[in-house]
């Protein structure tokens, strides 16, 4: 039987939380959302570089954690990593869409989209600083796997392993994607620093 | 030559292993780690090295956190499960079953027409239908003619 927000009180952790939603509580899952939309939505909007995408995207996102909480098994992963995997796939999922539908290439990708690349350099740029704007601007241009990685560890502090779990890699691979980002990004701000 | 090419490898080592760990030597392999101590200690390039990886490291820690737009939070939140399981069936309706259902339909209608009709024939009227049904041409139906 569905329990109603009246019913249950809201509980405190993310375990919590999603076994309720699993049950078909609507306050757990306002809960959840309020907690965790900020960081999912971070993470979307530096993935698909564009504001609307991932607003369909975080939307899209909750409509799969609640269909499927009851698949949500808190001894394997911790909820957030969940909901981030979640987040990643409804993402990829869309990538692909847009590529069959488009006929846009994988690698292509990346510079297939100015406009959208440069909505998210002028939001960044009104409220950082040249450096922070370059280094957003490098991001924009990893490839995605590799963005995907560097953002999950550096940006949104998921560690090694749990950022494998929601690219469905292996950690080595991750780490090989991490390198690689890095790389890219300090040899662009090396090459930032000599021009100035 | 030899020792120049050996220091070539040790720093190109090190440069990746900053790539894949980061700038905290805690985190390393704590061989590596050890490893990059003593060579941070000896090596200027090293030094460098660190300093530029330690630079992105602080601006990609000060990057601006992105929030989801407030009143998007608040609707996701607010969207009761319902309407999730109605956008479900809608697309069901609409993506798949529609079209399946639509072409199928005369076939139902045959299938429920066929076990609900009931026909009343006498013998003599089934006796000429199934001679009808097993005659091939209307001269042999008619031979009594």
């Amino acid at each position: 039987m569905r329990k109603t927000a009246d019913e249950t009180a809201a509980p405190a952790d993310d375990d919590q939380l999603l076994l309720a939603v699993a049950s078909g509580d609507e306050k757990a899952y306002a809960a959840l959302v309020h907690r965790h939309a900020d960081r999912i939505y971070g993470y979307l909007l530096r993935l698909t570089r564009s504001a609307q995408d991932a607003e369909d995207l975080l939307q899209d996102t909750f409509f799969r954690v609640w269909r499927r909480a009851r698949s949500y098994q808190p001894n394997r992963v911790q909820a957030s990593t969940w909901i981030a995997r979640i987040a990643h796939n409804a993402c990829i999922d869309s990538f692909r869409k847009l590529r069959s539908s488009d006929g846009v290439a994988l690698d292509t990708l990346d510079t297939a989209m100015p406009e959208q690349l440069t909505s998210v350099e002028l939001e960044t740029a009104q409220i950082a600083s040249d450096a922070l704007t370059n280094v957003e601007i490098q991001i924009g241009r990893l490839p995605e796997n590799q963005r995907a990685a560097l953002v999950l560890c550096q940006l949104q502090g998921f560690s090694n392993a749990d950022a494998a779990h929601i690219l469905g890699i292996k950690v080595r691979a991750l780490e090989s994607l991490l390198a690689r980002a890095r790389r890219a990004l300090r040899q662009g701000l090396a090459q930032g620093d000599n021009n100035d | 030559m030899t020792d120049r090419s050996d220091q070539t490898n040790v720093l190109d080592g090190f440069s990746d292993n900053l790539d894949r760990w980061g700038t905290n030597l805690d985190d390393w392999p704590p061989a590596e780690a050890a490893s990059a101590r003593t060579l941070l200690a000896a090596s200027a390039q090293a030094q460098a090295e660190f300093a530029l990886a330690d630079k992105l490291q602080g601006l990609l820690r000060a990057l601006p956190v992105p929030s989801a737009p407030a009143t998007l939070t608040a609707q996701i939140a607010r969207r009761t499960p319902e309407d999730c399981w109605e956008q479900l069936s809608a697309w069901f309706t609409a993506s798949l079953w529609r079209p399946v259902l639509a072409g199928s339909l005369p076939l139902l209608v045959g299938f429920a027409l066929g076990f609900t009709m009931t026909l009343n024939l006498d013998d003599e009227m089934a006796d000429e239908i199934s001679l009808l049904a097993l005659t091939t041409s209307y001269e042999e139906f008619n031979y009594d003619l």
